[in-house]
């Protein structure tokens, strides 16, 4: 098929893993597509999960100015690597401390002080490149796709990634103060659409996600005539991508297990990279 | 009354001597920019900061580490069709010179980020030849960051991806895996 439609998580491979497997797979699949869309919500949802974590992690080294401390806070944070157990991530994490810990650094703590030392050393290093991953990533997010498209006039991306002194900020409240999303019009007339999708999130692992999925898939046809907020757009997730993908599209995403079903719903096709 | 136009003399050096010689009174002003003796040149940042003046202790540290930096990258490619293995040695060399190099990183983030890019690149080249592409990039970016050492983080982009442009990585090969820790998939 010549048309993808976009979903985050190949965003975020192609932008902050682009080295990696995954990174490398979805900058191919976005090539072997004449046309490859990217939703606005798609970089909504890449500057809310990946790019506020990456900042997250820049600022622990920026302030704790020790990459051990900044990844002991990383694993106290409960969050699990997707390809990797928390053992092998940390065990890869810290063959980087030893490769560099392995250069005599005596003479150059001597010469320029605590700076020199290794833990300081690949606090800067790593942090360095978080930064620069992070702002080459945003500057290329309307690039990476043939076009963007479904823009969403209450978000803004103007100062989404902004520094602070040494921190990098990343714009929490990116939905405008408007009464209600943009999004909302259309939702409205898409009852029978969110009726069956809310069917099928129901079938669906009971994590936390789903149910504020389901709540408001269920809201939008039961309560049509009630506002629907900057929330409740970012709950809708991947009821999104399967709603408003063309019909003649294929949905581009790695997370096949939580969109298949919703997109074979309404009798659309996923593919991953 | 003569005119303050009157009273202009422009100054044109005398092709001969290079004296400048004055010419008769014109009525108009010939902008600095349009004489050939003030056309911009460079100057080199040795004659800019000889020794010991003017410059902060780091400042001249790096300058000294960032000309060693630029020799053992020569004297690499210079060597790599007589002598694959000292070539390659020199680059093993220019590693600790690299390593000092990010201790003055105080000199600011986008000279940081720059070393930071070298440091990799060359370590994640550790297992490979290194091609007559490479190793001219590597000079050039040396030769440019010695010569423009105050770079903001856009300006240190730009030379990080031309690093990537010859087939260097220019970041920890670790980032994948914080990539995969972070990616958003993994939130608690």
């Amino acid at each position: 098929m010549a048309r993808a439609f976009v979903e985050t998580t190949v965003l975020v491979d192609a932008l902050l893993k682009r080295r990696s497997d995954t990174g490398i797979k979805a900058i191919e699949a976005l090539r072997r597509f004449e046309t490859t869309e990217l939703p606005v919500y798609a970089i909504k949802e890449f500057q809310s999960g990946p790019l506020k974590n990456f900042a997250w992690f820049h600022n622990k080294l920026a302030t704790t100015k020790s990459f051990a401390a900044a990844v002991t806070a990383l694993q106290k944070m409960a969050m699990t690597p997707r390809r990797y157990t928390v053992a092998t991530a940390l065990e890869g994490l810290r063959e980087a401390a030893e490769g560099f810990g392995s250069i005599p650094v005596g003479k150059l703590v001597e010469r320029y002080g605590t700076s020199a030392k290794t833990d300081s050393v690949l606090c800067d290093m790593f942090r360095l490149s978080i930064k620069v991953n992070m702002v080459r990533a945003w500057a290329k997010r309307r690039s990476i796709c043939t076009s963007t498209v479904h823009p969403l006039s209450c978000y803004s991306e103007d100062s989404t990634l902004r520094q602070d002194n040494d921190l990098l900020v990343v714009d929490s409240s990116p939905c405008r103060g408007a009464v209600e999303c943009c999004l909302a019009g259309v939702l409205r007339i898409r009852q029978d659409e969110s009726r069956t999708l809310r069917d099928v999130v129901l079938t669906q692992s009971k994590k936390a996600e789903n149910e504020r999925r389901a709540r408001t898939l269920r809201s939008l046809y039961r309560t049509p005539k009630r506002p629907i907020t900057a929330d409740m757009c970012r709950d809708l997730g991947d009821a999104y991508f399967a709603m408003f993908a063309p019909a003649d599209s294929v949905i581009l995403s790695t997370n096949l297990r939580d969109i298949e079903p919703l997109a074979s719903a309404l009798g659309k096709k996923v593919e991953r990279p | 009354m003569a005119t303050a136009a009157a009273t202009i003399r422009e100054l044109k050096p005398d092709a001969g001597t290079g004296v400048s010689q004055p010419l008769e009174a014109k009525p108009n002003v010939v902008a600095i920019s349009d004489s050939p003796r003030y056309q911009p040149s460079r100057i080199s940042i040795d004659a800019l900061y000889p020794d010991s003046t003017g410059a902060t202790d780091v400042f001249r540290t790096s300058q000294r580490l960032l000309a060693t930096a630029a020799n053992y990258v020569t004297e690499s490619a210079g060597l790599r069709w007589t002598d694959p293995v000292a070539s390659d040695d020199k680059m093993s060399q220019l590693f600790p010179i690299l390593l000092e190099l990010f201790c003055c990183r105080e000199l600011g983030e986008g000279f940081a980020a720059v070393i930071n890019g070298l440091i990799h690149s060359v370590r994640n080249n550790a297992s490979e030849q290194w091609d007559g592409t490479q190793l001219k990039e590597v000079a050039s970016v040396i030769d440019s960051l010695r010569s423009e050492p105050y770079l903001n983080l856009d300006q240190a982009i730009a030379y990080l991806d031309r690093m990537e442009r010859v087939e260097l990585v220019p970041e920890p090969p670790e980032l994948d895996i914080l990539g995969d820790w972070l990616d958003g998939q993994s939130l608690r």
